[in-house]
């Protein structure tokens, strides 16, 4: 059982929790699913940690700078890339189907529409490069994250080859997405 | 010897030479260090940076003999810890240009002409200057138990017979052992970032991991059980900071990886059962 949780999946909510977590830290920590068989040594973790959040509460003290100092990883920038286009197609998907439905005509006229309007062809690619993104991207680092599900591929070197890889081959995807489609 | 004024020997003259080329004074090379400061017992202070200038041809290679010297010469407010200067102790851990990493281990980067930012860890609660309250970190790691537990019962015996492990069992353990809780994994993570107070950070549950593969240990189980809700292990989303910024060069991503399939594995029902007894 958790008491006061905060941290949902989405990193906005999370970075909100954290906004608000940081001045309204719950008095009582979590406690874990064996309450009932917890030994002393837990027993004391859990009130140090207790004591931990209620001290530095009642004084006050700043909270080191951490996103804004923090240098950009290729491994923090990718895992953010996989969050971002994960939100955004999991807001947009449903977003624009649900529209669909509700207006009038069919998908083809709409694109009719966007035809008719005759904008600049450098726009509509780079419209296209931001739709096709994402899902390239997100699939593509998807297979990363299930061989890292069963523990492959874990060592620093053939994590930054791999990112590497994904991030070259979600680019050439894409590119091949709206070039050659 | 004797001689007159202004009259010398060769050999004492080329010795003369040569020291008096050897104490001619090198260019200062002035290296700047832009580092956090914060001081709880000056009311209404707020945390700002401090630039400090060093001569690098007269300082040690590694960023904490810069702070030392800036200790000793310049500021002696300059609050940080250290203990053993070789990179095995985790004291001089903090934010060194960007990146988690020891002090006495980061060589001060030569580029004069930018400053090296120093900061404390990130999200830590800062008890002065580059001192983080470490407390949080420590209950966390005393909640694992990192400790041997056998289930022979009796504590009569102990110490009598040496509990034996295969070479390929004791190799399992390295990589693991090494770990000198310095915290610069945990402090690397964005998601200990948000979720520290549930979240047990990679440093931890490497160790959680150190003692589940330890053939010795006889509580395998019961350790994954613990881990067994939403926020100690699966708040890790394998954002990797850590094993890039680990100064001793461990990979906590692969043990919290290898924890993940064997809570896939366990039987929890089993270690339920066995918790609860």
């Amino acid at each position: 059982m958790i008491r006061a949780s905060f941290g949902k999946g989405s990193a906005l909510l999370t970075s909100n929790a954290a906004l608000l977590s940081s001045r309204l830290q719950p008095v009582v920590v979590t406690q874990l699913s064996h309450t009932s068989t917890r030994s002393q040594t837990e027993d004391i973790a859990y009130k140090e940690m207790e004591e931990f959040w209620d001290k530095n509460r009642r004084l006050n003290r700043p909270l080191s700078p951490h996103l804004r100092i923090y240098n950009p990883e290729l491994t923090s920038m990718l895992s953010l890339c996989h969050r971002a286009t994960g939100i955004a197609m999991a807001v947009t998907v449903p977003f624009v189907a649900a529209t669909l439905l509700g207006l009038p005509g069919d998908f083809s006229s709409y694109i009719e529409y966007i035809k008719d309007l005759h904008l600049n062809p450098a726009i509509l690619t780079a419209a296209k490069y931001v739709l096709a993104f994402p899902i390239c991207y997100h699939y593509i680092n998807g297979i990363r994250h299930l061989a890292w599900d069963w523990a492959i591929g874990f060592d620093l070197k053939t994590t930054y080859q791999s990112g590497y890889f994904v991030m070259a081959l979600a680019l050439l995807v894409t590119a091949g997405f709206v070039h050659l489609l | 010897m004797t001689y007159k004024t202004g009259e010398l020997d060769i050999t004492n003259k080329t010795r003369c030479a040569q020291t008096s080329a050897a104490t001619a004074p090198e260019p200062a090379r002035m290296k700047k260090f832009a580092v956090y400061r914060w001081d709880p017992e000056k009311p209404g202070d707020k945390p700002k940076m401090q630039t400090y200038e060093v001569d690098l041809n007269t300082c040690g290679p590694m960023v904490l003999d810069a702070l030392i010297k800036i200790k000793n010469e310049m500021d002696p407010t300059l609050t940080f810890r250290r203990s053993c200067r070789e990179g095995i102790c985790g004291s001089c851990s903090m934010n060194i240009g960007g990146s988690n990493t020891l002090a006495c281990l980061c060589k001060i980067d030569d580029n004069l002409g930018k400053a090296t930012k120093i900061y404390p860890l990130p999200h830590m609660y800062v008890i002065k200057d580059l001192v983080p309250d470490m407390s949080n970190f420590y209950a966390q790691y005393r909640s694992i138990e990192p400790y041997l537990k056998k289930k022979d019962g009796s504590d009569k015996n102990i110490g009598d017979k040496q509990y034996l492990q295969t070479t390929g069992d004791r190799a399992k353990l390295d990589g693991l052992y090494e770990c000198i809780l310095c915290a610069c994994c945990s402090t690397s993570c964005p998601s200990y970032w948000w979720n520290s107070d549930k979240y047990l950070g990679p440093a931890v549950l490497m160790q959680a991991y150190r003692w589940m593969v330890d053939s010795r240990d006889d509580y395998t189980s019961e350790r994954l059980f613990q881990m067994e809700d939403r926020f100690s292990v699966y708040r890790c989303h394998t954002i990797m900071n850590c094993t890039k910024t680990c100064p001793k060069g461990l990979n906590p991503g692969l043990a919290i990886g290898e924890i993940k399939k064997m809570l896939a594995k366990y039987n929890s029902k089993e270690a339920k059962q066995l918790a609860q007894a």
